[in-house]
């Protein structure tokens, strides 16, 4: 394939964007840091209860276009984001939104763990307190042990709920940032590189939750790891220089993907 | 999608040089199998039963090829976790050799049954339709392992249709040792023989067919396994 035939075929989105049951759906998504364009053209279906992996080289806009899905890059003043977003067909960034509330319902989870410097309790309990969703305190306890036993961490800190989250390990953080999500009952959970940072038997325990958290809860996570998308991911979704190049069922993507830099990418081919 | 695999073009070199390593070898492995079944055939069409004994003993140089190019391919998957044409590549590796191996194995029958019906003396006319699909065997595999070495999916469909003519010699010579046996009893045991040679003859075919279904999946992605040959050119044609 020459380059030009490559470059004609960035400008389209190979494989099935689309799906009958979105919980969020994008359309024509641009976005910019003051004059420079960071995603083009997006347009993707998350559907609801899947994993869907978005894979691709440093700097091809992956969390860029993750972070626009809770309005995290609102607290960027150069970026603009523009197209339509909508979380069960309502526009995310219509003036009406409160993104403090979009935020509740799209959580995220970020690559390195980032508990507050607070007990084990304290930090699942501040989402919940700080949305009410507790009216007192056997109830709030009630959200925390289940937020911590959905994140499969309750029997690894059962006996230590008050002291300070940040004396756990690694591992531990991250479930417990999961757990901390999940205690506002989001309905979307957005992943950044979750496990880079772990060792593979934390990581393991990670992705053993995520198939766990599928039943509950739409997920969309960011990977370096190919072997990590494959095996937490029903869709996966290839990002190249802004632009979504191929969509499809992550089977499909690593066996048999159609679209060549797809393929130069997950077989760490010159793309 | 092209045909070219590009194996030279991963950002780890070594990468390349196992996937080739382990290409190289198969085609290797398949040379030696062609030459088994060529020197059976001729073996057993000659008479030559001191042939058939080279044959016969030969194939244990081909079993250790496959257990040594399996143990690579698990290598491959340990180290790099191949995924995509590369993941194709080694998991048509894997089951071409298989097949290989168990081409040489009906080889190895055909020297085995060459030495006891040299010592019959078995007229070469009971040989004609043998020796006319053995040359058609052999032509199957040659064309399949092209296939392999060339990433050649018409080629290889081309093969793969072309088992159904083995087939039907396979069972014209069935009839006629079947009528030779009613007419003839007592040539009822050379019949056998001669039946079991065509046998052997007629799986080689079909291990070649395999082959050959492992090239349209390491091209196209696609499995061409266990489906008629219409199924066969509509599956292929459709994206």
């Amino acid at each position: 394939m020459t380059t030009t035939n490559i470059e004609q075929k960035v400008n389209e989105t190979w494989g099935k964007p689309f799906v009958d049951n979105a919980k969020i759906s994008i359309r024509n998504m641009d976005v910019f840091y003051a004059d420079k364009q960071a995603v083009f053209d997006v347009n993707l279906d998350i559907a609801k209860h899947e994993v869907i992996a978005l894979i691709g080289p440093s700097g091809c806009g992956k969390s860029t276009f993750l972070r626009c899905l809770n309005r995290m890059n609102d607290t960027i003043p150069i970026c603009r984001v523009a197209g339509d977003i909508s979380l069960d067909g309502e526009n995310i960034y219509d003036t009406n939104m409160d993104p403090v509330l979009l935020r509740a319902r799209v959580g995220m989870v970020f690559q390195k763990p980032n508990p507050f410097p607070k007990s084990v309790y304290e930090n699942v309990a501040y989402g919940p307190r700080l949305h009410g969703l507790a009216l007192n305190r056997a109830e709030l306890d009630d959200i925390v042990v289940t937020s911590l036993k959905k994140a499969g961490l309750y029997n690894e800190v059962k006996d230590r709920l008050h002291s300070i989250a940040t004396g756990l390990s690694g591992g531990q953080q991250q479930r417990l940032c999961i757990a901390r999500t999940i205690a506002i009952s989001p309905e979307v959970i957005l992943m950044d590189e979750p496990a880079s940072a772990l060792d593979p038997i934390a990581t393991a325990i990670i992705e053993e939750l995520i198939d766990e958290l599928r039943k509950n809860y739409t997920i969309a996570i960011v990977t370096h790891s190919m072997q990590q998308a494959a095996r937490v991911s029903q869709r996966t979704a290839y990002f190249h220089l802004g632009r979504i190049i191929e969509v499809g069922e992550t089977s499909q993507i690593f066996t048999n993907p159609q679209h060549e830099l797809t393929e130069n990418y997950i077989t760490g081919r010159f793309g | 999608m092209n045909n070219d695999l590009s194996l030279d073009s991963h950002i780890s070199r070594r990468f390349n040089e196992e996937l080739e390593e382990v290409r190289h070898k198969v085609l290797v492995m398949g040379g030696l199998v062609e030459k088994q079944v060529a020197d059976g055939l001729t073996a057993l069409l000659n008479s030559d039963s001191s042939l058939g004994e080279v044959v016969a003993g030969a194939d244990f140089e081909i079993n250790a090829m496959e257990v040594a190019i399996d143990e690579q391919c698990t290598h491959i998957f340990a180290r790099r976790q191949p995924a995509a044409s590369d993941l194709r590549l080694v998991i048509s590796v894997i089951k071409t050799i298989t097949d290989l191996e168990r081409i040489g194995d009906e080889a190895e029958k055909l020297g085995r049954y060459a030495m006891p019906m040299a010592d019959k003396k078995i007229t070469p006319t009971y040989f004609v339709t043998l020796r006319h699909l053995g040359e058609h065997v052999k032509v199957m595999l040659h064309n399949s392992l092209d296939a392999f070495a060339h990433n050649d999916v018409d080629e290889a469909l081309t093969t793969i249709a072309s088992d159904e003519q083995i087939n039907q010699e396979f069972e014209a010579i069935s009839r006629q040792l079947i009528t030779q046996m009613m007419e003839n009893p007592r040539d009822i045991k050379k019949a056998m023989q001669i039946s079991w040679c065509a046998r052997a003859l007629e799986r080689i075919g079909d291990h070649s067919k395999n082959i050959c279904e492992y090239v349209v999946y390491l091209v196209k992605g696609k499995d061409v396994r266990h489906i008629s040959l219409d199924r066969l050119n509509k599956r292929i044609n459709t994206d």
